[in-house]
């Protein structure tokens, strides 16, 4: 099987979660939210240890500035890897990274660096250096046939989801060491790439054969006969390890014939372009369910001296180690209750049983009292404390946060896409009244702004307009009786004259609550800041005319323990000269902890009574706070907020003027949900264009 | 000029509400006990679930099982009250009343289904209340009129609480009035009897059908906003029975129909090729 030992050598990375290209990408050009020139020369200097001087590498350090922060935090931990292994190889990648990643695709440049890696590890250091000089040649040479874990990752985790309604995450593996593709029961552990086949979908369908028989693995259970594995590996040595590998997986390919035809197209397409021979399919029947302890019992009958089988290139690792890793929860353990003693040496058998194939060397024991295998009484009595402990741990933080939500504080989760799961009561969000210190000049108003005001009320009023009785209608509700009438005495009776004889009732049927979140974070300071204010005051202005509900608060912060909203009109407050103080005294504040104010003002939304529940943000760029809250973990827990708000009934939208929305908007939001507006000028006719659209 | 011509010979032609053939229909609980009851009693009826799950075939049966005229009607926003009850309309030099599905149903002791209900407007279906409760009139404002629904007249309307709108919901005063009956998409076994039976494609075929519906359905909230109905099972399982390849028929018939999005065509494509 020399390719599967071929396949084995070319992985050699290291252990990691792969950034998703469709994320990757979107951040290429993005610049919001980067680490500032002097931050990336001092980490650098620090990853190079002063190879060169200082001022040489400010050329690179200004392009690299003008990266996202996703890619300034990959580019640094290349280089730190790099660094281990050669020092001015890693200073002449730094060079050329800007430019390099402009011209190759996020996984070409993955591959680029993994090849100097690869060649400086095997001391090929000609060829690395050629690599880094020629990278603008390197994209021409790639293979495209090989398929790579991250290509892959996203439609097969969703695939696994769409079948077993779980999360289970696929993971990329080190293979240097020769594994196998492997489970633990929570995450499925894939190879970083496939280059088995000289085709890009082959490799893909590998791939995906591998997906199935690890699902197949967890759903038959395999490692509920972990003990018995054991003490065969521990009798007869790899040999063992070696049959039932081969064993398992045929039965776990007779599962998916049963249950996914189409994977066992795949998978027989895989032994045809390999010429595997044909395997024993036989020995398991077409309509009896199988489990682990069948496999274990077919060893028996054929016999484990002997030798028939070669490993599958689809077949994973079923070492004992590796299924030991498998969460044991209390349904597997009972699910399994028979134990399996494979031992020849067992006093139970007997004369008569070595007349019996299958009972010759295998012997099934029911102990309804034994123990789940490996526990013991201590590590019981372990989960009880531990579950007493977490009970009580649960109470007190119930009730702290009981005594945080009095003072208009509030905890919400926060989702981290790095362990795919939320923080519970991560983010501490406050409610904070505006101070009212503003200058009364301030809040004249002027003539732009009379213009503006103008415009917005004969667009809304359309709004109001629509909800009348329409006389002479070609069609409607009812025949307007009057029409009729003088239609009917016209003299002349032209036909025309009966043709607009019915009433239409508008009847005002709008239920319409808007919450207004603006963001009022640092980066708005100066004329932004004005011309938000502006926009906003004239919006609620017009918008008191209309029976809608509205509010409008401001929101921003610093770090999870401080995202602070500013209630600026609440729903229960009618426009007043108070809130109009209120707006013009908004400030520009720290940071954009998006997902935290999302989810408070979602929840203030919901209160409304209103049919028709819209959440409009007004920002000026992607999250962004201290503590790492940026690139994919701040765009990831955005995102998730916008669905959970979306869960309740709740429109969101979003209008930014960063002309890089483009880039993570429609990921987070969807297509539909925002609007772009490149002059800030037309903001306040832009707003109240948007509403009349969102809300009639 | 006579001005109020009433057109009292509104009776209808019960051959073209009256359904003669036996509908196909596989019940899945106890929907057509709690239905027959609610007609013995008297109490209108409201079947929730998502589209394509069954509940216009399911009233197709039981108007032909209790041999009772049925009238559909299928709402939409534009649907007014008079749309329901009736109108004036102008005939030569005179105004003639032509009575609403409703007001026809209520006078001829029909069962009136109204169809996704949550589509009209609010001030429409209020208009069916003194039907609903123990009066069980229908007041004909501009005849001046209280009619008195027939002893048969049964009301029934559906919806589909699924759908993420805010302004597609029931007024708590509108759906107090009904006794409600879920639907939901049939358990696996079922689910597959119906398909073959609705189709003809053999067992085995349809169970793989049914695998991958329920794929699609675990979706929901994940790229997809409902997953693949009863219906499009037996609409593709029609397709594959005509000689179709399965993968072909299920990105024509599932696939293209449940969305738009191109990654998610691409799931949907995925999924297919797992299970066919």
């Amino acid at each position: 099987m020399k390719f599967i030992i071929d396949w084995f050598k070319k992985q050699v990375k290291p252990a990691q979660k792969v950034i998703r290209p469709s994320l990757l990408e979107s951040k290429q050009t993005g610049s919001c939210g980067g680490m500032s020139t002097t931050e990336l020369k001092i980490r650098i200097e620090l990853i190079l240890d002063g190879v060169k001087t200082k001022d040489s590498i400010m050329g690179s350090v200004t392009q690299l500035a003008g990266l996202s922060h996703s890619l300034q935090t990959q580019f640094l931990d290349q280089l730190s890897e790099l660094s281990e292994l050669s020092m001015s190889h890693a200073y002449s990648v730094m060079l050329v990274y800007t430019p390099s990643i402009k011209i190759m695709d996020s996984k070409e440049h993955s591959q680029w660096i993994e090849q100097i890696i690869l060649s400086i590890s095997s001391n090929q250091l000609d060829e690395a250096n050629s690599l880094i000089k020629n990278y603008s040649q390197f994209n021409l040479q790639i293979n495209r046939s090989t398929t790579s874990f991250s290509d892959v990752a996203d439609v097969l985790e969703k695939l696994i989801f769409s079948i077993t309604r779980q999360e289970l995450a696929l993971m990329s593996i080190d293979l240097s060491a020769n594994q196998r593709p492997y489970t633990n029961g929570k995450s499925i552990f894939l190879p970083e790439s496939i280059s088995v086949f000289d085709n890009y979908q082959d490799n893909y369908l590998l791939y995906k054969v591998m997906t199935f028989q690890l699902l197949g693995q967890i759903q038959l259970q395999t490692n509920s006969a972990l003990k018995d594995i054991e003490e065969g590996v521990t009798e007869y040595g790899d040999h063992f390890l070696d049959i039932f590998s081969t064993i398992e997986t045929l039965r776990i390919n007779h599962y998916l014939k049963k249950k996914f035809p189409g994977i066992w197209k795949n998978i027989l397409s895989i032994h045809e372009k390999l010429t595997i021979e044909t395997y024993p399919e036989h020995i398991f029947s077409d309509h009896a369910e199988t489990s682990v302890f069948d496999s274990l019992s077919w060893i028996k009958q054929f016999g484990i001296k002997q030798r028939i089988l070669d490993s599958l290139p689809y077949q994973s690792d079923f070492s004992p180690e590796k299924l030991s890793k498998h969460t044991v929860d209390s349904g597997s353990v009972q699910a399994s209750p028979i134990m399996m003693n494979i031992d020849k040496k067992s006093s139970e058998i007997t004369e008569d049983d070595d007349n019996n194939q299958t009972a010759e060397r295998i012997y099934f024991k029911h102990n309804s009292n034994s123990e789940p295998s490996g526990s013991t009484n201590q590590p019981d009595t372990d989960i009880w404390q531990n579950l007493a402990d977490n009970i009580e741990h649960h109470q007190a933080e119930q009730k702290s946060l009981r005594d945080e939500q009095k003072q208009n504080s509030y905890l919400y989760p926060e989702w981290d896409i790095s362990l795919k799961q939320y923080r519970n009561n991560w983010c501490r969000v406050e409610e904070i009244s505006t101070e009212h210190d503003i200058d009364e000049s301030q809040i004249t108003d002027d003539i732009e702004l009379k213009f503006f005001e103008k415009r917005i009320r004969k667009s809304l009023d359309l709004i109001i307009n629509d909800q009348k009785l329409i006389r002479n209608q070609a069609d409607g509700d009812d025949i307007d009786i009057d029409a009729w009438v003088a239609a009917s005495s016209n003299k002349t009776k032209h036909a025309d004259d009966f043709q607009n004889i019915y009433i239409r009732n508008n009847k005002n049927s709008r239920s319409v609550a808007i919450l207004f979140a603006v963001d009022i974070s640092g980066s708005t300071a100066g004329w932004k800041n004005k011309i938000i204010k502006q926009s906003t005051w004239l919006l609620s202005r017009t918008l008191a005319n209309l029976d809608d509900q509205y509010a409008i608060y401001a929101f921003s912060g610093a770090g999870r323990d401080h995202c602070h909203i500013y209630p600026v009109k609440k729903f229960d407050e009618n426009y007043n000269y108070d809130i109009k103080q209120r707006i013009f005294s908004l400030k520009p504040q720290q940071y954009t902890r998006m997902g935290a104010a999302i989810r408070h003002l979602g929840k203030t939304l919901k209160q409304s009574d209103a049919k028709t529940k819209i959440l409009f943000v007004l920002t000026d760029g992607k999250p962004d706070d201290i503590d790492s809250y940026r690139g994919d973990y701040g765009i990831e827990d955005t995102r998730r907020a916008f669905n959970e708000v979306k869960a309740l009934h709740i429109t969101p939208f979003v209008l930014t003027f960063d002309k890089e929305a483009m880039d993570y908007l429609p990921y987070m939001l969807g297509k539909k949900h925002f609007r772009l507006i490149s002059d800030i000028t037309m903001l306040p006719i832009q707003i109240s264009t948007i509403y009349k659209q969102l809300t009639t | 000029m006579n001005t109020n011509t009433m057109n009292t010979n509104t009776i209808i032609n019960n051959s073209e509400y009256i359904i003669h053939e036996e509908p196909y229909y596989l019940p899945t609980a106890n929907e057509v006990e709690i239905f027959n009851s609610a007609l013995a009693e008297n109490i209108p009826v409201l079947l929730k679930g998502p589209t394509g799950c069954g509940k216009t075939r399911f009233m197709e049966y039981m108007s032909w099982f209790h041999k009772r005229p049925l009238i559909t009607v299928s709402c939409h926003d534009d649907l007014t009250t008079s749309d329901l009850v009736g109108r004036y309309l102008i005939k030569n030099d005179s105004t003639v009343w032509q009575d609403g599905p409703l007001t026809t149903a209520v006078r001829n002791g029909c069962i009136c289904y109204l169809d996704e209900i949550v589509e009209a407007r609010k001030d429409t279906t209020v208009v069916i209340h003194p039907l609903c409760d123990d009066r069980r009139i229908l007041p004909l404002e501009k005849l001046g009129q209280l009619l008195k629904a027939a002893p048969e007249f049964c009301l029934t309307m559906s919806y589909n609480p699924g759908y993420q709108s805010a302004v597609k919901d029931l007024k708590p005063s509108t759906r107090q009035r009904f006794i409600a009956i879920n639907f939901a998409y049939p358990v696996e076994d079922v689910e597959k009897t119906i398909v073959h039976q609705e189709s003809g494609l053999p067992v085995e075929q349809c169970v793989h059908l049914v695998k991958l519906a329920n794929m699609t359905r675990n979706l929901v909230g994940n790229g997809l906003e409902e997953g693949a109905s009863t219906r499009l099972l037996v609409h593709t399982a029609k397709l594959i029975k005509r000689g179709f390849e399965p993968n072909v028929a299920c990105k024509c018939g599932i696939a293209d129909s449940l969305t738009d999005d191109d990654e998610t065509k691409i799931l949907l494509h995925e999924m297919i090729d797992t299970i066919f």
